[in-house]
């Protein structure tokens, strides 16, 4: 996508320690934050995040 | 305040925060480890123990107090919220259980120890304050440091 941890902590209003931990797999956003996430990088959610099966 | 600059506010804190509790934590456990080792334990008769009981009271408060709010009392609100997002919040809840669990082991061995010697009311407060405190700090210290790396 092009941007760094900070910008799109930027773009989402969250600090760039929660983009870090989200983007490594240590947390799991809430379902307001996915939908953030995944509306600031104007992909669908689910490209963002799924369950494994 | 502007977005971006409330932002690198609040990841300045929040790195100065994951930095600062070993360092802290550090002192709480030296602070126990005087108080077990004679240096302060006792009824408080003198006053040097009297001062070293009141500084460790104060101490946990804070420490506690941390724990449950998250710190970041002076800042500006919109930073504070910021410091105490959902993943702060998911590692001080973390912390906490950690700090109840440790309580719970400390409390039990006291229990097992009172059977055989006589362990005096303060001294088992004391000693079970100070793990649960001490777990929990050192339990959020290591998921924030953590979450601050690897950028």
């Amino acid at each position: 996508m092009g941007l760094t941890q900070a910008a799109l902590a930027e773009r989402v209003g969250v600090t760039r320690k929660t983009v870090n931990t989200v983007e490594n797999g240590v947390f799991s956003p809430s379902a307001l934050l996915a939908l953030k996430l995944a509306a600031t990088l104007a992909v669908p959610v689910e490209y963002l995040f799924w369950v494994e099966n | 305040m502007k977005q971006g600059s409330v932002i690198a506010a609040a990841d300045r804190v929040s790195d100065r925060r994951a930095r600062a509790l070993p360092f802290i934590t550090f002192l709480f456990v030296g602070q126990q480890a005087l108080y077990f080792l004679g240096f302060g334990a006792g009824t408080g008769d003198q006053q040097i123990h009297n001062v070293l009981l009141v500084s460790w009271a104060a101490l946990s408060a804070i420490m506690l107090f941390v724990l449950t709010t998250g710190g970041a009392w002076f800042h500006p609100r919109a930073v504070r919220r910021l410091v105490n997002d959902e993943v702060t919040c998911a590692h001080r809840s973390t912390a906490l259980s950690t700090g109840f669990v440790a309580s719970m082991v400390a409390c039990m061995v006291v229990y097992v120890v009172s059977i055989t010697e006589v362990v005096e009311g303060l001294e088992a407060a004391h000693l079970v304050m100070s793990v649960g405190i001490a777990s929990a700090l050192l339990r959020f210290a290591f998921l924030e440091r953590r979450a601050a790396q690897n950028g």
